[in-house]
């Protein structure tokens, strides 16, 4: 897991990047810092424990069959990235705005994306169990073809979306808001929904 | 501090290793002692030192005796003993020393009456208590309501960057939970008399 110790800049409560004092932002290096993490997630085989808040990724491709665990991405910004074949376990994308992006073909395991927004994007043929996709904004995307066993898309809202072919066992869905969201093959009735709000298209 | 999860079929519950700076791990919850665990258990850490139990529930303390025939550990709850095993109690708001970690316990009663959450360097292990949108079932509404004023004084007070470690599903942050957490929030709702759904 990424440290827990806090940036020691006065008022700041976000992480320290693993291994320094400050969060990235107040970093004297973030250039720096920020060309190391962007090197290593297209060319390292791993990406492990490493905080990096509310930076903007674009055009990133990250590396086939690499493996991002125990890091925090909290409120970054991520346009025209694809994730193909990559692993990530116990990663957090919380309050993070997802655009164009691909995460093809990915295992995602305890992955947190809570509070998200998501225009355009893919996430397919993937597993993406026991992870967090709770009050996402997702419009206009292709959630098909992947395993959501117990994760919980609670009081999100999801609009123009489908959700086809997929495993919904234990999906959480309570509260949803959804409009033009298609569950073709899916198995909705093994997940849960709030009896007032059925999993039919409104 | 390394903190890896492992899912257990058995109750569908979570159990946590902790590895410190010194390579010492702690257990939470083991619900379930299978060769998997067993694997990350020998290749995250040097020595086993202590398991920590949130609540007597079978689902999180099935696999303790199995633990106990391959380890020597000290075990940490808020009851005297755990499926017959003799633990190192726990108070509420108590901290103790376990390998080079701080470990807080915090008595949050509700979903039973004997729940802690631990609170180790900016996470916490919240069992039943609290997962990622939603509170403990309860036998009744008082122990609901028992357990929600518990959450209230005692866990949402955390830091926003708080990371939730549950007994059963996701993780999440408590800034997740402050904004998302439906029982919370119908809570809230009830209190106060304000809507808190999306629109």
């Amino acid at each position: 897991m990424f440290s827990l110790k806090k940036c020691i800049e006065p008022g700041c409560n976000a992480f320290t990047f693993d291994g320094h004092d400050y969060c990235f932002h107040h970093s004297e290096n973030k250039e720096k810092l920020y060309s190391e993490t962007v090197r290593m997630l297209t060319r390292s085989r791993e990406f492990r424990n490493i905080s990096i808040v509310a930076a903007p990724f674009r055009n990133l491709k990250v590396k086939k069959n690499m493996k991002i665990i125990g890091s925090n991405f909290s409120f970054g910004v991520f346009e025209n990235c694809i994730f193909d074949s990559v692993s990530l376990y116990s990663v957090f994308f919380d309050y993070c705005v997802f655009r164009s992006c691909v995460f093809r073909n990915c295992d995602i395991r305890y992955a947190i994306f809570s509070g998200s927004s998501f225009t355009d994007t893919v996430i397919s043929n993937s597993n993406a169990i026991y992870s967090n996709f709770m009050g996402i904004n997702a419009e206009d995307c292709d959630f098909s073809s992947n395993d959501f066993y117990y994760t919980n898309f609670s009081l999100s809202k999801l609009v123009d979306t489908s959700l086809d072919d997929c495993n919904l066992k234990r999906t959480s869905f309570r509260s949803c808001i959804t409009k033009g969201v298609t569950f073709r093959y899916s198995n909705p009735e093994e997940a849960f929904f709030r009896k007032e709000e059925p999993y039919t298209i409104m | 501090m390394k903190i890896i999860p492992h899912f257990s079929a058995e109750g569908l519950s979570n159990e946590y290793l902790i590895v410190d700076d010194e390579e010492n791990g702690i257990i939470v919850d083991p619900a379930h002692v299978d060769g998997e665990l067993l694997e990350i258990i020998e290749k995250m850490c040097n020595r086993l030192v202590a398991v920590l139990i949130t609540h007597k529930h079978q689902s999180h303390t099935a696999g303790l005796g199995t633990l106990l025939k391959i380890y020597n550990l000290d075990v940490y709850a808020f009851e005297k003993s755990i499926n017959g095993i003799k633990t190192i109690q726990f108070k509420d708001g108590e901290t103790k020393r376990i390998g080079s970690l701080d470990v807080k316990a915090l008595l949050i009663p509700g979903h039973s009456m004997d729940s802690l959450v631990y609170s180790i360097d900016g996470a916490i292990f919240t069992g039943d208590t609290l997962s990622s949108g939603s509170v403990a079932m309860t036998e009744s509404f008082v122990e609901k309501e028992l357990l929600i004023k518990s959450l209230e004084r005692k866990i949402m007070c955390l830091p926003d960057n708080t990371l939730i470690f549950p007994g059963h599903g996701a993780p999440s942050k408590l800034r997740i939970e402050k904004m998302l957490n439906q029982d919370m929030l119908e809570s809230e709702a009830a209190t106060t008399g304000k809507a808190y759904r999306l629109s």
